[in-house]
């Protein structure tokens, strides 16, 4: 009688978890492919967003990263994230992670996220390190920004790692790629 | 630095007359600023703002460009050998641009038998690695999220401890117990045998919550060693030795859940019917027996067939291509 009233409990909490998870719009989970059909209807796509304050993007396929010197922007299976123009819109997001989703230069009005704790992307070859910078730094809420899989150099990482660490955020770099 | 804007004209003069093309590396000395090389390709001295610019914010680009240049004495990646090598295969490409002790210039040395004696050898390991890497990522998998040639680790309570990986794969397991996911090592015994071994992964700082299940992030190092089948048994020891050494070295290291040691097969067995029988069995069973924080074994073997015959000839494919160049 215990198990059958401990199995019922569990079933109403989980249930009730599941609910409160998905009113409050707090986790959003996608390939980046099925992310780009979601955006070919942009405004049922922002309904749906809108109030999301976790998003979570991956692509799905596994990334090459040859070596630093090779001097590729991207690795192999690599894609540039484009669509920051809806992200942006997204002011209540609290966590945005990009996987293995390349960024070049983030737009000036990402700053906009003031809501933003948590942050994860790679950064291409080419990104400008200071505008990059610069921005990241707008970000005031920033605590955590993941990098792992970014293609810079040591000393670029360091260099981000270094002035973000002065506001308090934490960088999370320990798998990069080497460079001379 | 007397008049900053002086310097500056000069600086913006300099940039602006060299051939961005060229091969032929870029050095500038501004008076004050440490000495900077440019032999990127991809520099561009439009980037450059030179209206608005002044004498820190110079600095600043001058740091920025010094630390996105290729090592001096390696070619740039328009030059000839280096593109056909690229062609060739991008993975030995890759292997090779990063390699601590050779380049895409000393294996044009090599097949112009300009390298001092060492470089045949040399080149040989780079493209064993390439070669390698292809082999992984060639063979799909839905844990696999990224690799990387040539990776850098660092631990992340002690930034100052760090180590290099030939090959560094990443992947990503759904919780299954409580603070737990279990990751597959795809290794093989000492006769060539595929076994793959389960894992425990724990939680770590890579772990993330995706809704109601917890992800986990474990990685695989893996140390190429190409010889000879033909060595003789003291060097193949020698390298075996070396690689198992710089394999635990790895396998131990903080966030790396197994190293494994990548080995021609057909020189371990050699190797292993040699007079080292003992000692490599001894070897073996030590790594056997070297446990990581769950319990589990953390330092594999893994033999690769052809690994060596494939990779001279590789060597001799590029050696046509380039040595007349």
């Amino acid at each position: 009688m215990k198990i059958l009233f401990s199995i019922i409990c569990f079933t109403f909490n989980v249930t009730c978890m599941a609910q409160s998870n998905f009113q409050k719009n707090e986790f959003y989970y996608d390939t980046y492919d099925n992310f780009i059909d979601e955006l070919k209807n942009k405004n049922s796509f922002l309904e749906i967003l809108g109030k999301k304050k976790v998003i979570d993007i991956y692509n799905s396929k596994t990334v090459f990263h040859t070596s630093w010197n090779s001097g590729e922007d991207l690795p192999e299976n690599g894609i540039y994230f484009e669509h920051f123009n809806i992200i942006v819109e997204l002011k209540s997001l609290k966590e945005l992670r990009l996987e293995n989703l390349f960024v070049k230069n983030l737009p000036a009005n990402f700053i906009n996220l003031n809501q933003l704790i948590t942050l994860e992307l790679c950064f291409s070859r080419s990104a400008d390190v200071e505008k990059n910078l610069a921005i990241l730094k707008g970000l005031k809420l920033l605590k955590y920004l993941d990098l792992n899989g970014s293609r810079l150099s040591e000393k670029q990482r360091d260099y981000i790692r270094i002035e973000l660490s002065k506001q308090g955020v934490i960088v999370n770099d320990v798998v990069m790629l080497r460079s001379n | 630095m007397e008049n900053p804007s002086t310097d500056f004209i000069a600086f913006k003069k300099i940039f602006l007359e060299h051939d961005i093309e060229s091969t032929i590396p870029l050095e500038l000395n501004v008076n004050g600023l440490d000495p900077i090389i440019i032999n990127n390709g991809d520099f561009n001295p439009e980037n450059l703002d030179f209206t608005n610019a002044y004498f820190e914010q110079l600095n600043e680009y001058t740091k920025y460009y010094a630390f996105s240049n290729p090592p001096i004495d390696d070619y740039p990646d328009n030059h000839p050998v280096s593109m056909i090598i690229k062609n060739f295969n991008q993975y030995i490409y890759s292997a090779f641009r990063q390699s601590n002790n050779t380049s895409i210039r000393h294996l044009h040395l090599t097949t112009k038998g300009l390298d001092g004696g060492d470089g045949y050898r040399k080149a040989i390991g780079a493209i064993g690695e390439g070669i390698f890497a292809k082999r992984v990522a060639s063979i799909p998998s839905i844990s696999m999220a990224r690799m990387l040639a040539n990776a850098k680790m660092i631990d992340n309570f002690n930034p100052t401890n760090q180590i290099y990986v030939d090959l560094l794969t990443e992947h990503k397991y759904t919780e299954v117990e409580n603070g737990y996911s279990f990751m597959i090592v795809n290794h093989t015994d000492r006769f060539g045998n595929p076994i793959a071994q389960k894992l425990k992964l724990r939680r770590n700082s890579l772990s993330r919550n995706m809704g109601f299940s917890i992800i986990n992030t474990g990685f695989i190092a893996y140390e190429v060693k190409t010889y000879n089948p033909s060595n003789t048994a003291s060097n193949l020891w020698g390298g075996f030795k070396e690689g198992i050494e710089q394999t635990i070295e790895r396998a131990f290291f903080r966030n790396v859940t197994a190293g494994v040691l990548v080995f021609d097969k057909t020189s371990f067995t050699n190797l292993y019917n040699s007079s080292y029988h003992s000692q490599v069995e001894a070897l073996l069973n030590r790594i056997k027996s070297m446990r990581n924080s769950n319990g589990d074994q953390a330092v594999f073997l893994k033999l690769e067939e052809n690994l060596w015959i494939e990779s001279n000839n590789a060597f001799y494919s590029i050696k046509d291509k380039i040595e007349n160049l």
